[in-house]
């Protein structure tokens, strides 16, 4: 496009630069993966959510974020850095009804809660029940702000009342910074080339006259 | 789908993916009538498409663009293609080329003149600019120039080109790459998955390949006419129709096997299916008899003229001649009077007596006369792939490892111990992002690799879960070790899915990744494969068929 357009990213686009960069981050596969789903998802509701990941991967690389590694993690918890969104809503999306089984579930401090919301749709989906993010008694929904700009402290519940789904999809473009920022993380995925491996590794010549 | 049991019955089985995905069968795979190209052209006949020249702009140099249509039945497609002036000295195949001779995008309707803009800035830069919604597919070709140029001055001087060098190339030009898939802001194939002509694998893609093909013969028609004037004569459609679209593909097409493991299912079911029923059909009518025997015989015609240098098919291809003669004096005396299965006679005796490359000929042979019983099996071809999070947590460590034991036995039985266990690694290399194959005990880099080693996974996480408690959650084990994550997932989606592993050890270093790229491009209809190490291979699309001039007038039995 020319210069001064916005870049609108495909869905298989927007999944692609989140799994790179979250893995050039030093997140693992699957939860690279994860990363790049959550980021076409909100990208197919309307959501640039490029300059969050940035922040959520240089918190994750000052260790300034908690991974989850217990299920007592997923819970409040004093002198602790916030939960990482994705990784925490993975595990409730892996963990289904055993995460309510003892009614409302209250995780404490997530760090841009932006990010959990498609994971709690999944999870809905997956329990056949409306399970929602609130923090007291304010369902958050990805029309709140505040889910992009910092801490919330948040509870689950499937009492929550159903998004609108009606809204079709529509490309959106993405922050021109912040895509140069993931894909300069994600190219942490590549190895740089020597020349034995420039002439070795994938098989044809430098020309190709025939 | 029931395991190949040493059984008296006559019965047919299917055969197990022990034997079906195993590289040195997959590598000898043929293309047959359920291969995506075909399923396009059967389409394009049946609901009565219409081809139509938009613009061919191109001056005396054959630099210029145009625009070709295909009009459907809901919906028009129209390659736009742009030829360059391109110095011998950049052609390369390479994904780190950046210049071609032509370039091109297959838009999604009749485009404008602003989108003749739009995409004439972008197009001929391929990686490094972008396309649109609007853009299904992105790609580029190189002529032969061992061809290209012997036609046009054929040609030019009135008369037609050699037939004997026509059938050594096979191509006036080969795609270096076919883009689809929301790549470089395409549109995503989830957008057009519905439509009915789209619904298919890659339908997009072998639209724009066939509409290049019809391109490469316009150019050279029309740089004849340049060159020759007045005594210029056009290529004539009966040799223009020998050649196909040539593609040079590396090894960037080997992985698409191993990361859509439920697609490679759905594909190889599919043909197993078709063989199944084609095995059970209890007669053998008249014509399609005829249908077989002219199969055959465009089969031994396609192996005769079938050349490759590479040492990999220095055995193969005698072997595939011997083999396709043997089946000839066979079918003398087929099928005999009483037998209750005969297409099973043709498969049993075949796998009694043939190479793995002459039994998956007969395989594609014994499919073509079958239109009818196996050609609705195409809409099986697709599979739903998402890649949402959607892990059993609550499996235990009891049942993921009974359920490893039973279906990834043959990922167990590798030693990963060794060296030579784990002697390789994929990765993408950081310039121009092309994908690769490292010696993991000699060079750096693979602290990057990209997963592709399953059944080392599939072998870590069985080690981590013989150390765990029987009764723990698998959400548990995630947790406290997310190294696990993705196999996991790949595990539990693909249960019932026999066919969606590649049983081999993808690490160790005979494994050939042309086998791979041959299956799939055997499945996308490529004919003449000729491997130019054991990580390149040029193939040719659409040798022999109709084109996009004769809609309407398709003569074969498609």
């Amino acid at each position: 496009m020319h210069g001064s357009d916005l870049i609108l990213l495909s869905q298989n686009e927007w999944a692609s630069l989140g799994e790179k960069a979250a893995r050039g981050a030093g997140y693992d596969w699957g939860h690279a993966e994860e990363f790049g789903w959550a980021l076409a998802e909100l990208a197919g509701m309307g959501i640039d959510g490029s300059a969050v990941l940035c922040q959520l991967l240089t918190l994750f690389e000052t260790d300034a974020i908690t991974v989850p590694k217990r299920l007592s993690d997923l819970n409040p918890s004093a002198n602790r850095a916030p939960l990482c969104p994705v990784v925490t809503g993975a595990a409730l999306c892996d963990l289904g009804d055993m995460a309510l089984e003892n009614g409302p579930l209250a995780l404490g401090d997530v760090c841009y809660p932006i990010f959990l919301l498609p994971f709690l749709d999944q999870m809905s989906a997956r329990v056949g029940r409306h399970v929602g993010a609130f923090e007291n008694d304010r369902q958050l929904t990805t029309q709140n702000p505040d889910l992009q700009t910092g801490i919330i402290r948040i509870w689950i519940t499937d009492m929550a009342i159903p998004k609108d789904r009606s809204v079709a999809f529509q490309r959106i473009g993405i922050q021109a910074q912040a895509f140069e920022q993931l894909k300069s993380l994600g190219m942490r995925t590549t190895v740089p080339a020597t020349e034995q491996s420039r002439a070795a590794g994938a098989g044809a010549g430098l020309t190709d006259n025939d | 789908m029931a395991k190949q049991l040493h059984s008296v019955s006559t019965e047919p089985v299917y055969r197990g993916a022990d034997d079906v995905m195993r590289l040195a069968r997959m590598g000898s795979a043929h293309p047959t009538r359920l291969s995506f190209l075909r399923i396009m052209l059967r389409g394009m006949q049946q609901q009565n498409w219409r081809f139509e020249r938009m613009c061919f702009d191109l001056d005396a140099q054959g630099v210029g663009h145009a625009v070709y249509t295909l009009h459907g039945p809901d919906r028009s497609y129209s390659l736009v293609a742009f030829a360059h002036d391109l110095p011998d000295d950049m052609r390369s195949d390479r994904v780190i080329a950046t210049a071609w001779d032509a370039t091109f995008a297959l838009f999604d309707g009749v485009p404008s003149g602003d989108d003749i803009n739009r995409l004439s800035q972008n197009v001929p830069l391929q990686e490094a600019g972008r396309v649109s919604a609007e853009e299904l597919t992105l790609s580029r070709a190189n002529r032969s120039v061992r061809l290209f140029d012997h036609v046009v001055t054929a040609l030019a001087q009135g008369r037609q080109p050699d037939a004997h060098e026509l059938d050594q190339v096979g191509y006036l030009m080969r795609t270096t790459a076919v883009y689809g898939s929301g790549k470089f802001g395409a549109q995503d194939r989830s957008e057009i998955a519905n439509r009915p002509e789209l619904s298919q694998p890659f339908q997009a893609e072998m639209m724009t390949v066939w509409l290049i093909r019809q391109f490469t013969v316009d150019v050279v028609n029309h740089l004849a006419r340049q060159r020759g004037g007045a005594s210029a004569v056009e290529f004539a459609p009966d040799l223009a129709r020998g050649l196909g679209v040539g593609n040079s593909t590396g090894l960037g097409m080997a992985p698409f096997l191993v990361k859509h493991p439920g697609l490679l299912h759905a594909w190889a079911s599919v043909r197993e299916e078709a063989l199944t029923r084609v095995r059970g059909v209890e007669h053998v009518s008249a014509q399609q008899r005829d249908d077989l025997c002219q199969a055959l015989r465009d089969a031994i015609h396609n192996a005769e003229h079938w050349s490759s240098e590479s040492p990999y098919m220095a055995e193969k291809l005698p072997q595939l001649r011997r083999d396709l003669a043997a089946v000839s004096a066979y079918l003398d005396t087929w099928p005999t009077a009483q037998s209750a299965h005969p297409w099973d006679d043709l498969w049993r005796w075949a796998s009694d007596h043939l190479s793995s490359e002459g039994q998956e000929a007969v395989l594609s042979l014994m499919l073509e006369p079958h239109g009818d019983l196996i050609d609705g099996l195409a809409d099986c071809l697709s599979f739903p792939e998402t890649v949402a999070p959607a892990i059993q947590g609550a499996q235990t460590v009891q049942q993921l490892r009974d359920f490893i034991a039973d279906t990834y036995d043959w990922a167990l039985a590798y030693d990963f111990k060794s060296q030579s266990g784990t002697a390789r690694f994929w990765y993408v290399s950081e310039e121009k992002l092309e994908p690769r194959l490292g010696s993991r005990h000699t060079e750096d880099g693979s602290d990057r690799e990209n997963p592709l080693g399953i059944a080392w996974q599939v072998s870590q996480l069985w080690d981590q879960l013989c150390d765990m408690p029987a009764s723990l959650s698998i959400a548990e084990v995630l947790l406290s070790h997310p190294q696990h994550r993705q196999i996991v997932r790949r595990i539990q989606s693909l249960r019932g899915c026999d066919y969606g592993e590649i049983r081999e050890n993808l690490l160790a270093d005979d494994i050939l990744p042309i086998d791979m790229m041959r299956y799939k491009l055997a499945y996308f209809g490529a004919s003449r494969f000729d491997p130019r190490s054991d990580k390149w291979v040029r193939i040719s699309l659409f040798a022999g068929l109709p084109y996009p001039t004769d809609i309407g007038n398709f003569d074969a039995r498609l």
